[in-house]
């Protein structure tokens, strides 16, 4: 879609340009791919002042009429000594990579899709980053509308992540969108101490209505109805989504709060990106190298420094040689799990040491040998983290489990016995908690490699799954198998018992055990399978009959219901963070693309802070706030920016990225 | 927290409505509170089934309701209490339970009572004299499910501290519902302790949940007060 009006918008202003171009003995910029653009001020600069503005300043000469168009990046050049010859090369590829998209493009567009799409990756300099931002001669009016926008924005996001603090705090005192006023002045000025600006990059009517002239200048253009339609505001970049509720009046609740935040990021395995390469046919080689696509995974964290991480797919030998020492560097604590037989990868979890101290862990294998079922070799972790708080505050511990489930979209009955096996796991660390006296909230990330509204996302998110009879392709709602002729359909008992498992999702260690002093201790499970049990359905001879009283019958709803529709359940209360369709456009979201199709199958789901408590009064019982997300994008957004992974975002998933609020607990 | 009111708030919401039940030491057919003691002349031990899955203690089902329309300190507690039925092993409990109208559905000022086997649902048993009882106070809606679960807690020995523990108590009232659990000493805070974590745990409570451990002799005084002020203010 973008591509596409960018393509209307740039064509008239390109065929000008294709006639001009000839004169001007600078190449355009040779690298292809639009990293600037996705990664907006995150970038750190190579070029030098000066390559930077000969560069930028020539544009706007050059291009006059670039202002209404949104997605501009000034431009440097990487390396001024490249031939012209390789730069028309690689403009060639541009061409032929967004032709391949929206299959209409001619050779005319060059110029302008040029610097459009491509402006240029540059590598690492320290406290480079910029912000054009200077407004000079006739342009200069235009200044006040973006310098008043931006601190109003950087103050709403600011609110949002007061305490989070540092650089993840991305739109403090800046500007969110490359100015584009800088484009259209004669001079620039490089502000060389501005941080990073993030992922932002709003498209749409505010950029156009600002830049006041108009856009389109030559006849011969004036039939393309680009742009017209100004109210579609289309925000094509993450942002963050502030989902606080506006404080009514902060002196009836000064309790104090823990902010954190929290990302779940599938990096993609370089082993399994080698192994697949079929998915991955729509990408540049460089956006497939594992060095880039390691810098960019480790520039992503020290932008957004989440102060907990879940990592899937972390390739065990890049993680030790390359990723935990720049970790350490960055005041992480790290956990991590290698999938079990000659897998290389696995999960990690980080966490800052001076937000949270670390109370268990534990490392989990869904390997079974006891049990045929599970066979495959993903893992998990859970953690029991407790918040580092000032002497007079003392906040619950927090849960925090990640795990990466089976990906076969046929095995939906080993992804579901993964699952159970995880909350058994994390069932038992809270409840250990509690038995303290102390709640606990959760926190559970991952690769879940299953759809919204599928069965397994209906478990975690309802606590309940009615499974009797369901072919065990639509667990997880990856692929439509329907065609089939067979399906394996889930039965009761879906693991044998010898797992230890109930269809509570519990451990059922403690289902009936004779204890040492020759107890008969029963747990709340066992008991309850006893429930209907036939000598329980009749009526005790010696029960009086009162009315109101004795005069129930056993339920036999219940009691069919525990008979003949076995279901799974479990006792964790759990909110996807993210919603799976975009609150104003109405479009799927996903957080993986491939060549073969894309999905929402990461989630963060946390305990949710409940409106009434749980006795009379009313107050709220514990449970994390959420108070804002990085926005996720459509699968169309995805493929205008080539698909995943692109030089921008180095993973076929996206980050997902929370900021959650967890209240003083009462003591 | 003012105990004095809350005493006296109990009494008024009827808590534990022990109206009058003035000690009646005679009618003790047991003073030996363990359950191998013969049973009373009434009934006749209850024992497992064959196969089926013997509980630690046997346990006896006891039911109360306040009559409408009389004011509470003239009915006797003992008239207004009524054993329901003993039973020995898993199954009975459920034969029992699910023929049992679920705490949240009783009309009326009611409670269902689960004691041992031979400890009377009274302050002044010889089990419960020197005990005492966590308090949890519950909105409307909750207390079928969290008396479930106490109860099958209890049953399966998930307290773990020994003999400890006589009784549970599920008292349905006009605003709320109250849970207890009643244990025989009150002054063992270890104990005490225990079963406020092990309730904590079973019952899925949120760490803002009000306990209140109450001793049985401070039930005694409350009520004593309450109804000798109420005498003295010529019967307000």
């Amino acid at each position: 879609m973008i591509v596409s009006a960018m393509f209307y918008a740039l064509y008239p202003l390109s065929r000008l340009l294709d006639r001009v171009s000839a004169a001007w003995q600078k190449p355009p910029p040779v690298h292809v791919n639009g990293r600037e653009v996705w990664d907006g001020g995150g970038q750190q600069q190579q070029q030098t002042e000066d390559s930077l503005q000969r560069n930028s300043t020539e544009r706007s000469a050059q291009l006059p009429q670039d202002k209404h168009t949104h997605t501009h990046h000034p431009q440097g050049t990487l390396v001024e000594t490249l031939e012209r010859a390789r730069a028309e090369e690689e403009l060639q590829k541009t061409l032929c990579d967004v032709s391949q998209m929206e299959g209409v493009l001619s050779e005319t567009p060059l110029a302008g899709l040029e610097d459009t799409h491509n402006p240029q990756p540059v590598k690492n300099q320290a406290e480079s980053d910029y912000v054009f931002s200077s407004v000079a001669g006739k342009h200069s009016e235009i200044s006040p509308h973006l310098t008043a926008d931006a601190p109003s924005e950087a103050d709403r996001c600011d609110g949002v992540s007061a305490s989070s603090g540092g650089a993840a705090l991305l739109f403090a005192s800046r500007s969110p969108v490359f100015d584009l006023s800088a484009l259209l002045s004669d001079t620039q000025q490089l502000q060389m101490d501005a941080e990073p600006i993030g992922w932002h990059f709003p498209v749409g009517h505010g950029l156009a209505e600002m830049c006041y002239c108009p856009y389109v200048q030559f006849p011969d253009v004036s039939y393309y109805p680009a742009f017209q339609d100004q109210d579609n505001i289309e925000v094509m970049w993450r942002v963050w989504e502030d989902l606080s509720e506006p404080q009514s009046s902060d002196s009836a609740d000064a309790s104090p709060v823990f902010d954190f935040s929290v990302m779940s990021y599938n990096i993609l395995a370089q082993d399994l990106l080698e192994a697949n390469p079929h998915l991955y046919t729509h990408c540049a080689e460089d956006a497939l190298r594992w060095e880039n696509r390691l810098q960019a995974v480790l520039k992503e964290l020290q932008i957004w420094q989440p102060d907990i991480v879940c990592l899937q797919e972390v390739q065990e030998d890049h993680f030790q040689e390359q990723m935990h020492p720049v970790l350490i560097n960055m005041g992480y604590t790290c956990i991590y799990k290698r999938r079990t037989g000659s897998k290389t990868d696995g999960c990690a979890v980080l966490y800052r040491g001076e937000r949270f101290t670390q109370l268990s862990v534990s490392l989990l294998e869904f390997r079974r040998s006891e049990c045929e079922l599970l066979d495959r070799d993903n893992v998990g972790i859970v953690l029991l983290l407790q918040p580092t708080a000032g002497p007079h505050h003392q906040f619950t511990p927090v849960c925090v489990a990640n795990t990466h489930l089976l990906f076969n979209p046929r095995r939906g009955d080993v992804k579901l016995a993964q699952l159970a096996i995880m909350f058994a796991e994390i069932h038992s660390v809270m409840q250990k908690c509690r038995s303290e006296g102390k709640s606990c909230e959760l926190i559970l990330c991952g690769d879940f490699n299953a759809v919204p509204r599928s069965p397994l996302w209906t478990l975690i998110t309802t606590g309940e799954l009615y499974y009797h009879g369901l072919p065990t392709w639509m667990v997880s709602g990856q692929t439509d198998l329907s065609y089939k002729a067979h399906h394996n359909r889930l039965f009761s008992p879906l693991w044998p018992s010898s797992l230890g498992i109930t269809d509570r999702c519990q451990y059922n260690t403690d289902t009936h055990t004779t204890a040492s002093d020759g107890k008969q201790q029963y747990s709340h499970e066992f008991m309850c399978q006893l429930r209907f049990c036939e000598a329980a359905c009749v009526r005790p001879a010696d029960l009086e009959l009162i009315p109101g009283v004795t005069d129930k019958t056993p339920d036999l709803r219940d009691m069919f219901s525990l008979r003949f529709s076995p279901s799974l359940r479990h006792r964790l209360s759990l909110t996807s963070a993210y919603s799976h369709i975009h609150p104003e456009t109405l479009t799927d979201l996903v957080t993986t693309l491939n060549s073969e199709g894309a999905a929402m199958v990461d989630y963060i789901f946390y305990s949710q802070r409940q409106k009434s408590g749980f006795n009379g009064g009313g107050e709220s019982a514990g449970g994390l706030k959420l108070l804002a997300r990085l926005s996720l994008l459509s699968e169309a957004h995805l493929w205008s920016l080539r698909g995943l992974p692109n030089e921008s975002f180095p993973s076929d998933h996206l980050s997902l990225l929370v900021k959650l609020q967890l209240s003083s607990a009462d003591i | 927290m003012n105990n004095k009111f809350d005493a006296l708030k109990d009494d008024d919401s009827g808590d534990h409505d022990q109206d009058n039940s003035s000690p009646k030491d005679g009618e003790k057919e047991k003073n030996d509170e363990e359950d191998k003691e013969a049973n009373t002349t009434k009934r006749k031990a209850v024992v497992p089934g064959a196969g089926e899955h013997p509980l630690q203690y046997n346990y006896t089902f006891w039911y109360s309701r306040r009559t409408p329309g009389r004011p509470a300190s003239t009915q006797s507690y003992e008239q207004n209490i009524k054993q329901i039925g003993s039973f020995a092993s898993v199954e009975q409990f459920w034969r029992f339970y699910s023929h049992m109208i679920r705490p949240g559905d009783l009309t009326g000022h009611s409670d269902f009572h689960l004691f041992k086997e031979g400890i009377k649902p009274m302050w002044e048993d010889d089990a419960n004299k020197s005990g005492g009882k966590w308090i949890i106070r519950l909105r409307k809606g909750l207390a079928s499910r969290c008396w479930e679960n106490l109860i099958l807690a209890m049953l399966g020995e998930q307290f773990m501290v020994g003999e400890e523990i006589c009784g549970a108590v599920v008292s349905v009232r006009f605003q709320e519902d109250i849970i207890s659990i009643w244990n025989k000493t009150a002054s063992d805070q270890a104990t005490t302790a225990r079963i406020r974590d092990t309730l904590r745990r079973v019952l899925n409570l949120p760490p803002n949940t009000i306990m209140e451990y109450k001793t049985h002799t401070d039930s005694i005084k409350a009520w004593e007060d309450f109804h000798g002020l109420v005498n003295a203010s010529g019967g307000r």
